[in-house]
């Protein structure tokens, strides 16, 4: 990855910014990430979380944040700053986090969003929701099914390569692929 | 769900149909309401592994970022050149504190006659020495461009079909034309591919251009024209896309290797082995460990 030292030097608006970052273009992720870590890290660790913490709960956070853009369930508005709703949207996860088992702790949530940047964070929450569950069921599933699942899905290797790395031929990558994969759905919608 | 219905809503959601193909599946889920639930239901899946996939480009970019100083407090800015000066310091001393040897002998005769067999002495033995040296290197490359050649077939693969990178769904931008093309390539059309690459004229703003760059690359390495490979995976390499910057990075350490640019592919794979999350780090780092 080859990044200018100023990424965000071509989004002087939220709209070129979203652009980029539709455009799937590295700049526009890198720019957004430089605004808003710091602000994270910072209120991560004013919550006595570490900077290890901050960095996972941030890249978690951007990486469901991506995925938001590119599938159409995040639309650019006006009223949303960018770099507002992805704080926001990793400040709530990281305070449901705290109130999970191992940091049980009281938080108030303060929030200062109007209605829309709400309805956002809320598609947001669920998509993260989701995530949460698939990486749990995924670890229900056989480790043949989970290694082929990880290596196309996750790995983002080919069917060749996948035949190659578990000895199977071509064919059989491809049917177990798509078994493994029914098997992961339909223990998440049996759980949903 | 068959197995080919599980196929083509999954090409559907990865963006891998063609635009005329997308179409029609967006016409047959608003006619099928079974259709569109199903397409539903793997996308909650799919969209939720593609998390998990993006988070590994996320912790590499971090370690990029970081490196460029973007997420430092500012008043950690300035650590680095304090730690400069601090690594330049003892150095200084060091010199300064070497006793001076004297430079000049006075003994001028002496000094003439030695001077003249210095130099004839000194002449031979270059000359004897570019003599073997020549003789040298031209075995050496011989043998080296030799196990270039036999590592380059061991790692060249062409990009195949499955293996190929994805177009972002939003380049709308020569995007039928990019897929005809990229199309051709998959299917090992390979003059008919380079043909549809050519006639292509993208935008200075849009990413075509260096997925045009990178297929010309990869096709020119296919037919051996090393310099013309070199030339556009480049240019392919500068794209703001990491998946085809990364495949790129590889090829055109392939190219040189190809070559006999030994140097410049040494430098590009242990670039990409040190690189974390680079999907060519494995190959990368079992290349540098066998050919170097």
């Amino acid at each position: 990855m080859l990044l200018p030292h100023n990424p965000c030097r071509p989004y002087s608006t939220d709209e070129l910014l979203y652009d980029g970052l539709k455009q799937n273009d590295d700049r526009a992720y890198a720019c957004l990430y430089a605004q808003t870590f710091r602000s994270f890290a910072h209120y991560v660790q004013s919550t006595q979380g570490t900077p290890e913490h901050a960095q996972d709960a941030f890249q978690q956070g951007i990486a469901e944040f991506y995925v938001a853009i590119q599938s159409g369930k995040y639309q650019v508005s006006p009223k949303a700053r960018l770099k507002n709703v992805l704080f926001e949207f990793c400040k709530r996860k990281w305070i449901n986090e705290l109130q999970s088992a191992r940091h049980r702790k009281t938080q108030t949530l303060e929030s200062y969003m109007d209605q829309e940047e709400e309805n956002i964070l809320d598609e947001l929450m669920t998509l993260a929701s989701n995530v949460e569950k698939v990486t749990l069921l995924l670890d229900q599933l056989g480790k043949g099914c989970q290694q082929v699942i990880r290596l196309f899905y996750i790995e983002e290797k080919s069917l060749a390569e996948i035949a190659e790395a578990l000895e199977y031929t071509p064919k059989t990558a491809r049917t177990k692929r798509y078994e493994c994969t029914e098997q992961l759905k339909k223990l998440f919608w049996k759980h949903n | 769900m068959t197995e080919s219905e599980f196929e083509r809503i999954d090409d559907f959601l990865a963006g891998k149909l063609t635009t005329t193909e997308q179409q029609r599946m967006v016409e047959a889920m608003a006619q099928d309401d079974q259709l569109r639930q199903a397409v539903e239901q793997h996308r909650a899946v799919r969209e939720s592994l593609q998390v998990l996939a993006a988070k590994k480009r996320f912790e590499a970019m971090h370690l990029q970022l970081d490196r460029m100083g973007l997420l430092a407090e500012p008043e950690d800015e300035e650590e680095p050149e304090v730690s400069l000066e601090e690594d330049t310091t003892p150095d200084l001393e060091v010199i300064r504190s070497e006793p001076q040897e004297p430079v000049i002998r006075r003994d001028v005769p002496v000094v003439s006659i030695r001077r003249n067999y210095f130099w004839q002495y000194a002449a031979a033995s270059v000359f004897v020495g570019v003599l073997l040296g020549t003789l040298f290197i031209v075995q050496y490359r011989g043998k080296e461009g030799d196990q270039s050649e036999v590592t380059f077939r061991q790692y060249f693969r062409p990009d195949s079909t499955n293996n190929a990178p994805q177009l972002p769904s939003e380049v709308t931008e020569n995007e039928k034309e990019l897929s005809k093309a990229i199309d051709e390539y998959r299917h090992n059309r390979l003059k008919q591919s380079e043909e549809k690459f050519k006639t292509i004229k993208p935008t200075s703003k849009g990413t075509a251009q260096y997925y045009q760059a990178y297929y010309i690359g990869l096709i020119a390495l296919e037919h051996n024209q090393t310099a013309k490979a070199i030339d556009q995976l480049e240019t392919a390499r500068q794209a703001p896309i990491i998946e085809l910057q990364q495949r790129s990075e590889w090829y055109l350490g392939l190219a040189y290797l190809k070559a006999h640019r030994s140097d410049d592919a040494r430098q590009l794979f242990t670039q990409i082995a040190n690189t974390p999350g680079h999907a060519y780090q494995q190959k990368a780092s079992n290349l540098l460990q066998q050919h170097y």
